[in-house]
């Protein structure tokens, strides 16, 4: 069995770094490292009680609760955007975790294992938490349970998710209001009662009783987000060249996605799209010389968001489209919420297989690559061929970037720069 | 480890296991129904009691991938990927439907893969397909999920052969398999007392997945009948790996090294040696219920549930080490490995953890050589 992505355990990372141009990016960033320096003293000297829960899971329960909650991704995400993703995967393998077991959401249960001798954590460190919530369905149990244990407190797991055998190949067409007939209903019947234990569970830590109301309210608010993420994405399609970076893109709105529902989240939303709005009437371009549009597939490459402008002055080529703010837009937002738990399950019950499952993930992928006006893909290492087939065939010339996403150790620049010139020198430019 | 080489093994087993297909296309030849299915936990007193000839798709790991490697990557599971090949190969125009059980998502990559190319309109020799999800998880919810998914199986088999399974097909189907996991029982007690060697004893119960039930349970009698009072002479070991053992290299590879794999935790082998089914009043949920209790699952939490076979298992007396194989494939065992390792490091048991690929030439003599290394200190 061979492998495209090459470990060094010598290399650290790339050492790029990616400016910003927008004025909401530093406010939004800031909220970030205030509100998570806020969480540590609150449960550090607090005793509050925070849960760590992955990105697919229902943070709007918690939302709903007022009770805090950190998503694992968005960890993995700041530990390997501060070049130190290197060194954990380096200290868990010394733990006994073999290289070849899967790293994107692992830098919890390395930060957890981790003593302050070896690497000083990023912000300070993950707090232990109330309790894990684990996704048990995609096999990785062990690991949730590893954090869990690591940190000792209790691990519960989040209900079943998405059904495997279910996919529409234009399913963002008729997710956001026909979910229940999209998805399985006795699926979305599991995922709701699955979600009781977990409000149980945080009745009896927060001690408040579970507000259904409050509940709609978030979920609303969460699809008013998405809403603000769909006027972007008009503008990002519309806009003669990209008003924004890929790479301002991609770390603003999930950010705003990690608090999902609340107050601030829509208003950052808003302030988002209207900057981007503002820059693009302003004829505002992040590469003024933009010739060739891409679109990155994929999760997002945090170990090194400086990639996604490495071409631009040298190519002109400019990244636009990641699956985050369309999946945000298409895979969140769930109208209809009447019943807000079920609306919330709906959430859950399709989005791993929409950006994992052909024709669901390959259909989409193509759609927007066209709505883009790409003219070319740069895509992580798959285990199926489908994805790479699906672009060629729409005539979008695709790359394999052999990289990690956050394990640094697997960032060799020769290496990508020479594939990249020639995806853009002779398999784009040529034909432009 | 002395092995008295495979006299005693019925050679309508050996047959089954080396042409996994063979009895199958027979039995369809004859105007039987097959029910082909892949992954673990396929309930097959299921498929026996809607008139099915149950078989497993699981190729044996020397067969060339060409009609796989069209779709996927190297990266992709080397299991999977015999699957899948087989399945889209059209060698399988015998089977009537193809079941893929799914325990969690990456499971289901066979199925969806095949799926997709059915999409695309090249798949026509693909059997018809079903999925079955036989989540692992601990809560009532799931529990109930899965009872619905095992009545929609039923349905879909149903379907196919328009016969019901009834209350009384359903307890006929677990009253032979209940026999054949009574001989499972019995072997498996043989393996504790050092009787038989692991690859034997695999080679004795892989093929009750490709035969018909009636004509395997005669076999593995006969076979079980033979075996007692043998003895095999070697330290006997527990192996875990994050592959299916389907066929023997693990064990063939591990034994070479003077070792005796007195057990393994997969369903191929010593986990399905379980208590019977009691059918009660509702067998398909009694039917159910035991699949979801007995197969071991990577989806399970707490590690006591997921891991308790093997906890139980390792402390017993006969076994006096431990074999974790976790190839370059794995990207799920690992997460358990440093809490086994500690847990067998507790309880005095010697472990050895090995990547190497048993069904290459070189890894297999790894293994050996590792093997054999490591139990002289036994």
């Amino acid at each position: 069995m061979t492998t495209l992505v090459q470990t060094d355990r010598n290399r650290r990372g790339a050492p790029a770094k990616s400016g910003q141009e927008m004025a909401c990016t530093p406010i939004i960033r800031s909220y970030q490292k205030h509100w998570f320096n806020g969480l540590r003293k609150r449960v550090i000297e607090g005793g509050e009680p925070y849960v760590l829960a992955p990105a697919v899971s229902p943070h709007e329960i918690f939302e709903s609760f007022d009770m805090p909650y950190v998503c694992n991704e968005w960890w993995s995400g700041l530990t390997a955007a501060r070049r130190q993703s290197a060194e954990y995967f380096n200290i868990l393998e010394r733990r006994g975790y073999h290289d070849t077991l899967p790293r994107y959401g692992a830098l919890s249960l390395g930060t957890a294992l981790a003593t302050e001798s070896e690497i000083a954590a990023p912000w300070g460190g993950l707090p232990k938490p109330a309790f894990v919530l684990y996704q048990g369905q995609n096999g990785a149990a062990a690991r949730w349970e590893n954090v869990a244990e690591a940190f000792g407190c209790p691990a519960f797991l989040a209900s079943p998710v998405a059904d495997p055998k279910r996919v529409h190949h234009r399913w963002w067409e008729v997710s956001k209001w026909m979910w229940e007939e999209l998805y399985d209903t006795a699926r979305i019947d599991s995922i709701v009662e699955g979600y009781r234990v977990i409000i149980a569970e945080c009745e009896r830590l927060t001690g408040k009783k579970f507000d259904i109301d409050k509940l709609r309210v978030v979920m609303d608010r969460a699809n008013a987000q998405e809403d603000a993420f769909g006027e972007v994405r008009k503008i990002m399609k519309t806009a003669p060249h990209a008003p924004v970076s890929l790479a301002e893109e991609l770390g603003n709105v999930m950010t705003i996605q990690w608090h999902r529902g609340s107050q601030w989240a829509l208003e950052a939303a808003e302030m988002f799209r209207d900057e981007v709005k503002q820059r693009a009437e302003q004829n505002i371009a992040v590469c003024p010389e933009e010739r060739i549009r891409l679109l990155w597939g994929w999760l997002g490459l945090w170990q090194n968001i400086g990639f996604y402008r490495a071409y631009e002055q040298s190519h002109g080529a400019v990244f636009v489209r990641s699956i985050y703010m369309s999946i945000a837009i298409d895979g969140y937002t769930r109208y209809g919420t009447r019943d807000p738990l079920r609306a919330l399950a709906a959430r859950y019950a399709g989005i791993s297989t929409e950006l994992t499952t052909p024709p669901a993930d390959t259909e989409w992928a193509v759609h927007e690559a066209r709505e883009y006006r790409c003219n070319g893909a740069v895509i992580l290492p798959g285990d199926t061929k489908f994805m790479v087939r699906a672009l060629e065939n729409a005539g979008i010339p695709t790359m394999v970037i052999p990289v990690d996403p956050v394990d640094g150790r697997t960032w060799d620049e020769n290496r990508v720069r020479d594939m990249m010139h020639d995806l853009l020198e002779n398999r784009i430019a040529k034909n432009l | 480890m002395s092995s008295n080489s495979q006299d005693f093994i019925p050679a309508t087993l050996l047959s089954a296991y080396r042409d996994r297909t063979a009895a199958a296309k027979a039995h369809f030849a004859g105007g039987g129904k097959v029910c082909g299915y892949f992954g673990n936990g396929m309930p097959i007193e299921v498929a026996m009691a809607t008139g099915h000839m149950p078989m497993a798709i699981m190729p044996l790991p020397d067969r060339p991938t060409p009609h796989a490697e069209e779709w996927v990557n190297p990266s992709f599971d080397p299991q999977l990927r015999l699957i899948l090949d087989q399945l889209i190969s059209g060698e399988l125009d015998f089977v009537d439907v193809a079941v893929a059980v799914s325990q969690a998502s990456p499971d289901s990559l066979v199925f969806q893969s095949a799926r997709e190319i059915l999409r695309q309109g090249v798949g026509a020799q693909i059997p018809p397909l079903h999925h079955y999800s036989l989540l692992g998880l601990q809560s009532e919810p799931v529990r109930e999920y899965g009872l619905r998914e095992i009545e929609d199986l039923a349905k879909r088999l149903r379907a196919n052969s328009g016969e019901e399974a009834t209350p009384a097909s359903l307890k006929r189907a677990i009253e032979l398999t209940n026999a054949i996991r009574a001989q499972w029982r019995a072997l498996d007690a043989l393996r504790r007392e050092g009787a038989v060697s692991g690859t034997d004893a695999l080679t004795l119960m892989a093929p009750s997945r490709f035969m018909d039930g009636g004509a395997y349970l005669k076999g593995i009698t006969q076979a079980v009948t033979a075996l007692r009072g043998r003895s095999v002479k070697a330290p006997r070991l527990l192996v875990v790996s994050s592959e299916a053992m389907s066929d023997s290299r693990i064990h063939q590879a591990i034994e070479a090294g003077g070792a005796v794999v007195a057990a393994e935790f997969d369903i191929w082998g010593a986990c399905s040696a379980t208590p019977d089914i009691v059918p009660g009043d509702d067998p398909l949920s009694a039917i159910y219920h035991h699949y979801y209790k007995h197969v071991p699952n990577r989806s399970i939490y707490p590690a006591s549930v997921r891991l308790g076979w093997i906890y139980e298992r390792v402390v017993q007396p006969e076994i006096v080490g431990v074999v974790v194989h976790m190839p370059q494939s794995d990207r799920s065992l690992g997460w358990d490995y440093p809490r086994l390792r500690d847990y067998f490091e507790s309880k005095g048991k010697p472990h050895l953890m090995t990547r190497e690929d048993a069904t290459s030439k070189e890894g297999s003599a790894a293994i050996t050589q590792a093997v054999a290394n490591f139990i002289k200190k036994f």
